[in-house]
């Protein structure tokens, strides 16, 4: 290492070393200033977008609130269109599935809800759309397609929507006129509690279950 | 390269770097020290701390909620209130992950419909700086708090508002609710059973049901009562201190001078400037000419106020104190004598005649009238001081001496008093209160040591020990024996009763038809087609009985049996299932859409709150779990 002998010749070296770094000593404050100012713009532009989609969004809640489908409809596409990559494109389309569903548009609703639980990096929402999927097909007759979308599912993957699952399977099973698997089902929803009001009369509207050995 | 920073540790270049180092070292520890008398959170969700204020706070407001409902249990709703607070951060933390966001003049737009900050229906800028300041808030504060409640809102709209019902889900509410059952029953009434029942079954059953016939434990105390009443009753007190109080208290005593008048208002309309100004007083000019020509005050008023609720009393306002009118209003009624008319009196309404009709001057209540309330008030200021003195005495005496209530009793020169027999549950005179009885049954009391002072409201303090104690005790067998008996014996009618139900049942189910079995018994079959849920005129517990059997087919009947809530029994034979409409009319469809959708939806999103909760980085101290 080098040593310096006097108040001289440090200033000297110190002078050295400014003439040779000071280009790219500036330059990297440059950089520096720009990327914070480059990061602010973005920043603040990912906000102004969440902004936008929000009132779009909200205006499309307005919308379907006071019953004008059409228009909710036309509001929902634009913001799954404009903002595919923001939250509020699954929520518009959660919303797009029931405004179908009330008018009677299952097909429509479907493909939307088949939509979000193909693109949603939400988990909680991929059960969301899964379920009502489930449910859209069941109402149009599409029993088994909608038990292979929920059977798959293991106790840990269904988490806290296991008593919403395992009722719905029910109502696909007896549907499907295979009312010891709905017996089943009806029962574990039971356990996990929060039961639907229907669900006690879902069970007892099954058939007798054939005789337990031995009794 | 140690050695190398030593040695360039000199001169100003070194120095300045060793600062630029150190400082930031330096505050770091100082945080800490700092730091560690904060207090400790009760959980932890992601990164926000969440404290017991606010947990209480919280739990202040269910406890608001539930004011007048049944008991609450306190750690319970605490619990609850804390859970409640977690979901909400790991809701609003959700919102925020996910980038949601509530736009300024979205904030804004709903800041200023809030009916809290409008005056006349519109926002009053002032009236919002009036009301943050005195919650303490900063608008900075207030608008993050809208926007945080904005984003959650959206958050749980976005899952509660697109919750939707199928056509088939609300078809198989009406399938089921409106279905009907077709059902043909026998009963079998509830036997009676007059079998002699021996001691030794009797000793037995009361042996196995001693827990059933208990006489409670009993206590009954006796007690100190310190009384603020009694000792204000005891405080003497002198004529001089009375008049002393009278003086102190004297402008409570007075009150103001008030008078009655009538007046005639001439408006002045305040966009009309001079010209209106001038022609409301060459109005009210007319009028005086009027009155001054012996014209009657009330007639007149009644004709040219404008001022439309004196005018029909002819003028009359009332009593009035001078603090209650404008300034020149009342200087100038309360310059006049009694009849006499004022000259025009300008306010900000417009023009004024005023006339005194009545008068009644300020005065000071005698001090023979407000004697009584005096001495009330002198003796209880007096006894508060010393009940506080007493209850202290108390205290102290009955826990130096925790075995007898004497010294306690002899100091204060108090009569100890006592009460009758009562148990835990219930008691009369002072056990009455819960209070007490919670000190008595106290396991230090219980033991034969005075209980801690019982305050009971504001007014009375109590000191107790156990008088007698006589523990819970089985009644004796003689004194039980006819119920027992009469247990046993209707347990004998059921039991009968229930075997020949399964008697027959079992040979209903080998195929033996009901009205043969019944015909056979004396009994009767009855048949229900149209058997519905809400059936009022067949027992419920058998309604819910068949709408609980299995549908029945043709290889497999459904038969089955029920004990109704009398002991009757009833073996039913379900014969058909007959599904309700599958469309109500639109109104009911509506209806069933809109439960069912609501239902739906709060299943969901407390389902997608529990998953959320039950994936979140949340630490609960574990004194607060539970």
């Amino acid at each position: 290492m080098e040593t310096y002998l006097t108040e001289e010749e440090r200033l000297e070296a110190l002078q050295r070393w400014w003439k040779e770094n000071r280009q790219s000593l500036i330059l990297g404050v440059l950089l520096g200033v720009a990327l914070i100012i480059g990061w602010n713009m973005w920043q603040g532009n990912v906000r102004s977008q969440n902004e936008q989609a929000s009132n779009l969004y909200l205006q499309m809640l307005k919308a379907s609130e006071t019953k004008q489908t059409e228009p909710a409809i036309k509001l929902g596409e634009r913001v799954i269109a404009t903002y595919p990559s923001s939250a509020y494109a699954d929520y518009a389309r959660l919303l797009l599935a029931k405004l179908k569903v009330d008018s009677n548009d299952l097909p429509g609703a479907k493909a939307v809800l088949e939509e979000t639980l193909a693109k949603t990096k939400d988990e909680n929402f991929k059960h969301i759309a899964r379920l009502r999927l489930a449910q859209v097909m069941l109402a149009s007759g599409e029993t088994g397609p909608a038990l292979s979308l929920l059977e798959p599912l293991t106790a840990e993957q269904m988490g806290k929507f296991a008593g919403l699952y395992q009722e719905l399977k029910g109502d696909l099973y007896a549907a499907a006129n295979r009312p010891d698997e709905a017996r089943r089902a009806y029962e574990a929803a039971k356990e996990f509690g929060e039961a639907s009001p229907l669900l006690e009369l879902k069970l007892n509207d099954l058939p007798a279950a054939p005789k337990p050995a031995g009794s | 390269m140690l050695q190398a920073i030593r040695d360039r540790a000199q001169g100003i270049f070194a120095w300045v770097m060793l600062i630029l180092v150190g400082v930031p070292f330096a505050l770091w520890g100082i945080q800490n020290y700092l730091d560690s008398g904060k207090e400790q959170p009760l959980a932890v969700v992601g990164d926000r701390d969440i404290f017991e204020r606010e947990v209480n706070q919280a739990y202040q407001q269910s406890l608001a909620n539930l004011v007048g409902l049944a008991e609450v249990d306190d750690r319970q709703l605490k619990h609850e209130a804390l859970e409640r607070l977690i979901r909400e951060e790991i809701i609003a933390q959700n919102a925020e992950v996910k980038d949601l966001a509530v736009s300024d003049s979205a904030v804004r737009d709903f800041i200023q419909t809030l009916p809290y900050f409008q005056t006349e229906g519109k926002f009053d800028k002032e009236k919002y700086n009036i009301m943050l300041s005195s919650q303490g808030l900063s608008s900075a504060q207030f608008v993050a708090q809208v926007r945080r409640a904005l984003l959650m809102e959206q958050y749980q709209r976005g899952l509660l508002d697109s919750a939707f019902v199928t056509p088939n889900q609300i078809a198989s509410l009406f399938r089921l609710r409106n279905q009907e059952r077709e059902v043909e029953y026998l009963k079998i009434p509830l036997k009676k059973s007059a079998r002699t029942i021996s001691d030794a079954e009797i000793e037995d059953y009361y042996r196995k049901h001693l827990q059933a016939y208990q006489n409670p434990e009993r206590v009954s105390i006796e007690y100190i009562a310190v009384r603020l009443d009694d000792i204000a009753k005891e405080t003497q007190v002198t004529e001089d201190d009375l008049r002393n109080l009278y003086e102190e208290q004297k402008s409570g005593f007075a009150s103001e001078e008030r008078r009655k008048v009538s007046h005639i208002l001439v408006a002045v309309d305040s966009e009309g400037g001079e010209a209106a100004e001038q022609a409301a007083l060459a109005k009210i000019n007319q009028i005086q000419d009027r009155l001054a020509k012996g014209e009657d005050f009330a007639k007149v008023a009644k004709e040219t106020s404008d001022d439309p609720i004196s005018a029909q009393n002819g003028g009359d306002l009332g009593f009035i104190t001078k603090g209650a009118m404008e300034q020149n209003f009342a200087d100038a009624a309360f310059a006049l004598k009694q009849g006499e008319l004022s000259k025009p009196v300008k306010t900000s309404f417009g023009y004024h005649l005023i006339k005194v009709t009545e008068l009644s001057p300020a005065k000071v209540k005698p001090f023979e009238e407000v004697k009584d309330e005096l001495l009330k008030t002198f003796q209880r200021n007096a006894a508060e001081n010393k009940f506080y003195e007493q209850g202290q005495t108390l205290t102290e005496l009955s826990y130096e001496h925790p075995d007898s209530l004497e010294p306690a009793a002899k100091a204060l020169n108090l009569k100890i008093e006592s009460t009758g027999y009562f148990t835990r549950e219930a008691g009369d005179g002072i056990a009455a209160e819960s209070t007490v009885r919670a000190a008595v049954f106290s396991e230090d009391v219980l033991n034969g040591r005075n209980s801690d002072p019982v305050e009971l409201g504001s007014e009375k303090a109590v000191v107790l020990r156990i008088k007698d104690h006589q523990p819970a005790s089985d009644k004796p067998l003689a004194e039980v024996k006819e119920d027992i008996v009469g247990k046993l014996r209707a347990e004998d009618a059921r039991q009968e009763t229930r075997k020949q139900a399964e008697e027959l049942l079992r040979q209903a189910q080998q195929g033996a038809p009901l009205t043969g079995l019944a015909k056979e018994h004396g009994m009767q079959v009855s048949k229900e087609s149209n058997l519905r849920r809400d059936e009022k005129n067949v027992s419920p517990v058998l309604t819910n009985a068949v709408f609980k059997a299995a549908r029945p087919s043709a290889e497999q009947p459904v038969i089955s049996t029920v004990e109704l809530e009398n002991g009757d029994q009833v073996v039913f034979k379900l014969i058909a299932v007959k599904d309700g409409a599958s469309q109500g009319d639109p109104k009911e469809a509506d209806a069933a859409r809109q439960f069912l959708a609501k239902n739906a939806a709060q299943r969901e999103f407390s389902s997608f709150v529990a998953q959320l909760r039950e994936l979140a980085d949340v630490y609960v101290k574990p004194e607060a779990e539970n």
